[in-house]
């Protein structure tokens, strides 16, 4: 009688004639913790938004300075994720699709930039290619180029850093795929590379932007390698993160209005593909 | 031309070991309970799984010999293999599935649609032909995916299952589009199914796979 | 900017440094000028935000305040001077501030007490062992061909560059900009640039890694490098201490051992 009563009771809460509409109620046990985490992301982002000045923002923002640094950090980013992209996609297939030894060690290797702290790569770099560096040494005495204090190593370091993001994606994706697709294509006669083009990459390529996405996201706000291994000048390597740090020293506000400029940039860019990386993120074929 | 196969492959739980020949024009059923190694056949012949032993020869070609080392990759074997699941590629339309075979091959663009087209017509999918894969029904799909390895004119045929997704009206008529334009004097055809209706009425002969090891040959 | 109880010496400027200091404080009586452990013993933590040029210096006499206070304990917070102004007016906790110009000092009025010149620092040229460049002087950091560093302009010596430049009318090409004064060194001693443009101090103590061409154009550029306890000071009394011992003789001899130049009054205290 009392269930048959609350079971009645629940259908003309929720308005459902003659259905039990069962209403999922989540727990409050997770609703505290997902509300704090929302608002521990969130709430500096909002106080950085509230504290800007807005006032002087136009002005601040369309300075010379921080256009520079924009346009610098917009074309590095870009030309990072192209070459993770070249770089990436085919490492990815090696990992997922042969049967080479030693294929865990070279994922871990993959792996290492995302837990390193960023300002270890920029070493890291500076052992390779700096002026003293195994082969930056060469490069010096042979061709007389130096790559620190260039724009290519800003592009460098950006792809240093971001380069696991796109790994990581493809060599899930191809891992979870079905080969039995590449199988059928091979039998209809296709050669290996055209199995890759035609085939697989079109299978993985919501999976390669997905990648491409965060790639960019990362090379957009590296910092620590920049300044480590490509150095400090504007228009050349001054990127944006780089900018705003240097601009906490002098005027905080500017580094407020740098900062949302970012904000909003790096915004744009990972709201604009959302989809795609969520369905990519998640091993779905979008058909 | 003929088929003339002993496959060993072994797995885990058993050890498949055939010997099949098949005539030009012949039309053999492999019949037997699931996981008995039939699909591991066919995908034994058409090059996708290794040989341990054994050999596979069409024709005067040698695809694979385990003791002679050869084992030509699939694209080169010229087999066609209708899988179960039809595996139609998801990110192309009906009619570049199709003609996916012979644009792999060099065939022009133009030249492979039209046969495509063909094709699909023939087996009573051609309205469906600018539709992407994914959104067929499973009789549509299995039947472009029997026009899409028929195209290429292979020369030997072998077939997974291809019934499976049809409903029970559909089946005499995809029997007799295959009796009518697949089947020929030339090609051999390896046909897996369950169903004893399929063997009675396409199959010149049954053979019986039980955990790897053939156990009867028969009329159907 | 580093936190440190004790600043990460370098080996070779660190012993000549200690070696230094250990003068000011371990001579014979007469001449050992060491300020008295002035009034009751200090004790609990005394945190310290000091110009990155200051590093070894300060290190110094902040162990030789923990030397007479044991039970006290001095932690610093290294930096570019622009960076610590900005922490301590957000509310980064310190007792003592020093840095590097008075500019800065002045922008964190709002949370330090009446500041007092300590020390001042002149540019130099600092190039890499053996100059294998061959830079002879400030003309040279014109030259597109060579790889030149200033600090950059948000820190104090990044300013005193840009000063003496303007005074001698010459534009500089540099390829970069250090993010302080330690950083801006760091890449000469790495070889990463064939020259730059820091703090004699600092060229002083990087030792045989570094050579120095002195730039008599920037002999009027000074940087004068103030002091000041906070108004929110967690240990002011250690604070004052602090501030006390760098003004004392035995403090102006590490500051000018290491190659700062103090004025002539304080130092006769």
């Amino acid at each position: 009688m009392t269930t048959q009563g609350s079971l009645g009771t629940r259908e003309a809460r929720t308005g459902a004639p003659g259905r039990a509409r069962r209403r999922r109620r989540t727990p409050p046990a997770l609703v505290v913790p997902a509300v704090a985490g929302v608002l521990f992301l969130v709430a500096p982002f909002a106080a950085l938004v509230a504290r800007a000045p807005w006032d002087r923002l136009a002005g601040l923002v369309a300075s010379g300075p921080a256009i520079t640094a924009l346009w610098l950090s917009l074309r590095t980013a870009t030309a990072a994720t192209v070459l993770c992209v070249l770089l990436g996609v085919p490492l990815a297939w090696v990992l997922a699709r042969t049967a080479l030894r030693g294929r865990n060690l070279l994922r871990a290797l993959v792996t290492m930039p995302l837990v390193m702290p960023p300002v270890v790569g920029g070493v890291a770099l500076l052992s390779l290619l700096g002026r003293r560096g195994l082969l930056g040494a060469r490069l010096d005495a042979w061709f007389g180029l130096t790559v620190p204090f260039t724009t290519a190593a800003v592009v460098v370091a950006e792809a240093f850093v971001a380069l696991p993001f796109l790994v990581l994606s493809v060599d899930g994706t191809l891992r979870s795929a079905d080969v039995r697709y590449e199988q059928a294509a091979a039998v209809l006669g296709a050669s290996r590379w055209y199995v890759f083009r035609r085939v697989t990459l079109p299978m993985v390529a919501p999976s390669v932007a997905a990648g491409a996405v965060l790639c960019f996201a990362r090379a957009l706000g590296e910092f620590g390698a920049t300044i480590t291994f490509a150095g400090n000048f504007p228009g050349t390597t001054q990127t944006m993160p780089l900018a705003i740090y240097l601009a906490m020293e002098r005027d905080p506000d500017v580094a407020l209005a740098l900062s949302l400029v970012l904000i909003a940039v790096s915004v744009a860019v990972l709201v604009g593909l959302r989809s795609r990386w969520l369905s990519a993120l998640t091993g779905v074929v979008a058909p | 031309m003929r088929l003339d196969t002993h496959v060993v492959v072994r797995r885990p739980s058993f050890t498949l070991d055939l010997e099949l020949t098949v005539e030009p024009g012949e039309v053999v059923a492999l019949v037997g309970a699931n996981g008995a190694g039939k699909t591991t056949f066919l995908h034994a012949v058409a090059g996708i799984v290794a040989l341990d032993d054994g050999h596979v020869r069409l024709g005067d070609r040698v695809l694979a010999d385990a003791a002679a080392r050869v084992d030509l990759p699939a694209e080169e074997r010229r087999c066609a293999l209708v899988f179960q699941q039809h595996l139609l590629f998801p990110h192309l339309t009906a009619v570049e599935n199709v003609a996916f075979g012979l644009r792999a091959r060099g065939v022009p663009g133009r030249a492979a649609r039209r046969h495509a087209v063909e094709w699909l017509d023939r087996f009573g999918v051609g309205e469906h032909a600018e539709r992407p894969a994914a959104r067929l029904s499973g009789g549509q799909a299995q039947r472009v995916a029997l026009a899409r390895s028929i195209v290429v004119e292979p020369d030997v045929l072998l077939l997974d299952e291809p019934f499976a997704a049809l409903d029970e009206r559909a089946r005499p008529r995809v029997h007799a589009l295959l009796r009518e334009h697949v089947f020929d004097a030339e090609r051999p055809v390896v046909l897996v199914t369950h169903d004893p209706a399929d063997s009675r009425f396409l199959a010149d002969r049954t053979v019986a796979l039980s955990a790897g090891r053939s156990t009867g040959v028969g009329a159907p | 900017m580093t936190f440190a109880r004790r600043a990460p010496l370098v080996l070779a400027p660190a012993v000549a440094g200690l070696a230094l200091a250990g003068c000011a404080w371990g001579g014979p009586p007469a001449a050992s000028a060491t300020a008295p452990a002035a009034g009751p013993a200090l004790s609990g933590d005394l945190v310290v935000f000091a110009a990155a040029s200051l590093q070894r210096t300060f290190s110094v006499i902040g162990d030789e305040l923990m030397a007479q206070h044991p039970g006290l304990r001095v932690t610093f917070n290294f930096g570019s001077s622009g960076t610590l102004t900005q922490q301590l007016l957000a509310g980064a906790p310190a007792d003592v501030y020093a840095s590097a110009s008075t500019r800065t000092m002045a922008d964190a009025a709002a949370v330090t007490n009446r500041p007092q010149v300590v020390a001042h620092n002149s540019l130099v040229i600092a190039v890499p062992a053996g100059n294998p460049a061959g830079v002879t002087g400030l003309a040279d950091f014109t030259r597109a061909d060579l790889e030149l560093a200033l600090c950059d302009e948000s820190a104090p010596c990044g300013a005193a560059a840009r000063t003496v430049f303007a005074r001698a009318g010459l534009v500089p090409a540099p390829d970069t900009y250090g993010q302080d004064a330690t950083a801006t060194l760091a890449l000469v001693t790495r070889d990463e640039v064939d020259a730059a443009l820091v703090y004699r101090t600092d060229a002083i103590a990087a030792g045989d890694a570094v050579e120095t061409v002195p730039v008599p154009q920037a002999v009027d550029v000074v940087n004068d490098y103030a002091t000041a306890t906070t108004k929110d000071a967690k240990n002011p009394a250690a604070a004052q201490a602090f501030v006390d011992l760098v003004l004392s003789p035995a403090g102006q001899k590490v500051l000018t051992d290491a190659g700062f130049a103090v004025d002539a009054s304080t130092a006769a205290r």
